[in-house]
């Protein structure tokens, strides 16, 4: 997993590319009142792993030995700096920045009553 | 000595319930029949019971995402006995309950704490359904 996060963390940055490999590194799990709590991405069914394919709209499950799973983008815009990307899934809805200076992706999910708050880092997919 | 080959039958089936299950749920429903039901008998009975319980619940085990963590935890005792046996009847006609399990999405799929707690409500009323059901058919139950 360390190994995969490191070659996953680029110097510098890079062009805008038709998909890229994430992984997430830190999910934290938010209610009001009760705040933030780091959570475990298996006991919140989160992929370690993610494509975002910018052409195809799509986010799926990258993570070995994982059914493939598929989410749907519903909107992605590009800059020279970032790619932008949100969605709705059921209860949820979820928005996404990855950053094409140093491959830094944040985003939240929120889900009824939680927040979720995800950080990782990107790269381009060969 | 009839009544030694059912005890012991009844714990062989409840072992395997165990293994079905065990990673994933600490508990479990364990059905001894009282009546000398055949292993025909108890299959149906348990069909019908995980049918009924789905009804009078709304609750359908299958709505868990998979690959889910908790799904192990939660997932329906019943679908574990009909795995090896009865085919699962899973999505069927019961109405799932509306618990926004997502059916799996990356995203849709993630599983908050309300949401886990929700599921786990959903299943707890089910497992009781199926318990009053097989009690009602004779058989010793617990949960």
């Amino acid at each position: 997993m360390l190994i995969g996060l490191v070659c996953l963390a680029p110097t510098q940055g890079f062009a805008a590319a038709s998909s890229y490999l994430c992984a997430i590194s830190e999910v934290y799990e938010c209610a009001a009142v009760d705040g933030c709590e780091r959570a475990n991405l298996k006991d919140i069914n989160l992929s370690a792993f993610i494509t975002v394919d910018v052409d195809k709209k799509q986010l799926s499950s990258a993570s070995v030995g994982e059914a493939s799973r598929t989410e749907d983008i519903e909107g992605v815009t590009t800059t020279d700096k970032a790619v932008f990307l949100y969605g709705t899934q059921d209860e949820e809805t979820w928005n996404a920045t990855l950053s094409l200076e140093n491959g830094a992706l944040s985003g939240g999910i929120t889900s009824g009553p939680s927040s979720f708050a995800v950080f990782g880092n990107c790269t381009p997919k060969p | 000595m009839k009544h030694f080959y059912r005890l012991l039958y009844g714990l062989v089936v409840a072992s395997l319930v165990t293994a079905l299950t065990s990673a994933a749920f600490a508990g479990g429903i364990f059905a001894y029949p009282l009546k000398g039901q055949s292993q025909e008998q108890q299959d149906a009975d348990l069909y019908a019971c995980h049918q009924w319980a789905m009804a009078e619940t709304g609750f359908d085990p299958a709505t868990i995402p998979p690959a889910s963590g908790a799904q192990g935890a939660l997932k329906g005792v019943f679908v574990g006995l009909l795995a090896g046996g009865i085919v699962a009847a899973t999505g069927g006609a019961a109405a799932a309950i509306a618990i926004g399990a997502g059916g799996g999405g990356l995203i849709g799929g993630i599983l908050g704490k309300h949401k886990q707690a929700k599921i786990t409500a959903a299943y707890t009323a089910y497992l009781q359904a199926g318990k009053t059901c097989m009690q009602a058919k004779g058989y010793q139950v617990s949960i």
